[in-house]
């Protein structure tokens, strides 16, 4: 089988380091083929062959997300164009691959990158047992009832893994449309999964957990998301509950860890 | 009732008796406020001022009861009442109030209009008097009540600065939980101005958007809240904007159009836009809401990028839909447009587009534990393939180029 292809828009991107023997792909290396267009057009890509067989068959790892920062989006940019516009182009390369490795598409629009409540709220829907944090979460500027809430505190919806303080709250949020939880009790578990394989991280030190119902969670997690590599919070209470919190597609919490990487070498032999 | 999805999409779509069907729910429309009227005068029979509603709004002739039953206060009056949570006595005589009020409003203003001044306008504490539907006000000079028309476009469309229902504040709102501030005379001016030429060009471009908008815009509130040179002290999301309630049917607001920064093709948009909303809200009051318009979890949506109620995505993807079919008939017109403007229709088009080529399905977009109507589902599905469609085939026209 063909080495997997990493799509990236970060030069620093951590699954570069975690993955050397992958093929490597800048986004901006696709620039050269994309042209502004006419009326009623508005961009265009002309792959070439070589180009596209690049793509053909292959497992891609699409780690672009929203390209900001890249020379692509940029020039979207200063071309007017909405950021859906760069989605599309790449499209038809992940149409022709083997497999993609998270949904591909806008922020909020991509079942890989939700925002917490819609994590939660589909998760639910797939797995109705799955336990999720309480929250609240007003519209404009309403007053906000936190009687029924233990210890809360507001976050941002965005904000996958602050969950000591809030440190990610932007002004747009802070006033508007606020989104309050219920602070996490109990001790953090940090899990990925790549494909069925799962590694563990517990911040707080080695713990014993039940490994069949985080497996099967993360399979959920897996199929909800759209996403074949992942990493997933949690909180287990002093019950034995297990409390998802979030599943970030960024990698950015696991990236290092030796486990992560054997099951990346693994499962993309 | 012939009115249902397929044929609300044939409005949109102009189809030869847009009118006809444009008309229909309008009918329906005012049906449904009278219904709603009769049930809240059910509700309250008991009630002194229940009567007082009853044969105040049955002396008055039926051009007059139309137009209550069309306006935007009356509307909000029976909204608030079919909506409050705890249907308390208070909430009734509130309701009721509140109608008698508008009723007596009404009345005074028509027989002003006939050089008969009621005896509580003569002794009334306020110099203006406005109409529950915001097209004409009393003003009193020199002891002296005269009637005005509300400045507005083609004598069909109020442009409201003045009203309390254009000067309240809802903490939920995105145009009146802003400040707001007094627009100056020439303000007004350019105001009405631009929205007047937005219509002119709709007019010559697809008509039958002139007509939409002409029968489901009665009243344009603006709020202003800041001043031109101080636009970079206010949060982004704060500056221009617009929106429409179904509480209040025929309205739409604009927040700051006075500002450079609100162009014409911006405005021709909202009034569009919103005029979208006001008619879906119409279909929706006798037909029932597309779906839940709870707001626990929000579906992001693709044009904005930002969390918006299952229900107001909904509604966008209709609006876009829409949008963009204005935006293609002005460009593809040959109407001469300034440069600038017609970059504008383009680039404007393009994002009306763009939430439409998402890779995912548009109908699964939704949050919800009920999933939409069969009905609903297709016509979603229907105007994202005609979208896509619509692309495809011209970047095919382009590499045959």
């Amino acid at each position: 089988m063909s080495r997997p292809l990493i799509l990236h828009a970060e030069p620093n991107d951590p699954l570069l380091d975690a993955m050397p023997d992958a093929e490597h792909m800048p986004v901006d290396a696709l620039l050269p083929y994309v042209h502004r267009a006419e009326w009623p057009s508005v961009v265009r890509a002309e792959f070439p062959d070589d180009v596209v067989r690049r793509f053909a068959g292959r497992r891609v790892i699409n780690r672009g997300f929203s390209y900001n920062g890249t020379r692509l989006r940029e020039t979207l940019g200063e071309w007017g164009c909405h950021e859906q516009w760069c989605h599309r182009l790449l499209q038809p390369l992940f149409d022709v691959a083997g497999e993609v490795a998270h949904d591909p598409g806008l922020k909020g629009v991509s079942r890989s990158r939700l925002p917490l409540n819609s994590q939660w709220f589909l998760l639910r829907r797939e797995r109705p047992d799955i336990q999720v944090p309480t929250f609240v979460y007003a519209f404009g500027g309403t007053r906000v009832d936190l009687h029924d809430f233990k210890n809360p505190m507001q976050k941002s919806i965005w904000s996958l893994f602050d969950w000591k303080e809030e440190t990610h709250l932007p002004v747009s949020e802070q006033h508007w449309h606020r989104f309050f939880v219920e602070r996490p009790v109990g001790t953090p578990v940090l899990m990925h999964f790549v494909g069925d394989r799962v590694g563990f991280v517990f911040p707080r030190g080695p713990m014993s957990i039940d490994e069949a119902a985080f497996r099967e969670l993360a399979g959920s997690v897996s199929t909800t998301f759209r996403s074949r590599i992942g990493e997933v919070l949690s909180y287990v209470e002093d019950d034995g509950t297990i409390r998802f919190h979030a599943f970030s597609p960024y990698l950015l919490s696991v990236a290092r860890q030796p486990s992560f990487r054997d099951d990346l070498r693994a499962a993309y032999a | 009732m012939t009115l249902d999805l397929l044929r609300l999409m044939d409005i949109f779509d102009g189809r030869d008796d847009a009118a006809e069907l444009m008309a229909e729910l309008l009918d329906e429309q005012m049906a449904c406020t009278r219904a709603s009227l009769m049930s809240l005068l059910a509700t309250g029979k008991d009630r002194p001022v229940a009567d007082a509603v009853l044969s105040a709004y049955g002396r008055l002739d039926p051009v007059m009861q139309a137009r209550l039953l069309a306006s935007a206060e009356f509307g909000d009056a029976l909204a608030t009442w079919e909506e409050a949570r705890h249907k308390t006595r208070d909430e009734l005589e509130r309701a009721l109030d509140r109608l008698l009020e508008q009723i007596q409003r009404e009345d005074a203003l028509h027989r002003l209009s006939h050089g008969d001044v009621v005896a509580w306008m003569r002794d009334a504490p306020d110099d203006r008097v406005i109409s529950p539907m915001g097209d004409r006000v009393a003003i009193r000079e020199n002891g002296a009540w005269r009637l005005e028309r509300v400045p507005g476009l083609d004598g069909l469309i109020a442009v409201d600065f003045d009203s309390a229902l254009a000067r309240r504040h809802e903490p939920d709102s995105g145009t009146l939980s802003q400040p707001c501030l007094e627009v100056s005379a020439d303000e007004r001016e350019r105001i009405v101005a631009k929205l007047a030429e937005s219509l002119e060009l709709i007019d010559v471009c697809e008509p039958h958007f002139g007509l939409m908008i002409r029968s489901f815009v009665r009243r344009i509130i603006v709020r202003k809240s800041v001043e031109q040179q101080d636009v970079e002290t206010v949060d982004q999301n704060f500056r221009v904007g617009s929106e429409s309630r179904p509480q209040q049917p025929g309205t739409i607001r604009l927040l700051n159009p006075q500002l450079t920064q609100k162009s014409f093709v911006a405005c021709m948009e909202s009034m569009l836009h919103e005029c979208v909303h006001n008619v879906l809200a119409a279909y929706e009051r006798g037909h029932g809401k597309f779906m839940d318009s709870g707001v626990v979890v929000r579906p992001v949506s693709p044009w904005s990028g930002n969390p918006i109620p299952n229900h107001s995505l909904a509604h966008a993807i209709i609006v876009y839909y829409v949008c963009h079919r204005l935006f293609d008939a002005i460009l593809r017109s040959p109407v001469d447009l300034p440069a600038s403007e017609r970059a504008e229709l383009e680039r404007r088009m393009g994002d009306f587009g763009a939430g439409f080529l998402i890779g995912q399905r548009l109908a699964e977009q939704f949050l919800l534990d009920e999933p939409p109507t069969d009905d609903f589902i297709a016509a979603i599905d229907g105007m994202q393939a005609s979208m896509r469609e619509f692309y495809a085939s011209v970047d095919a026209t382009l590499e045959v180029a």
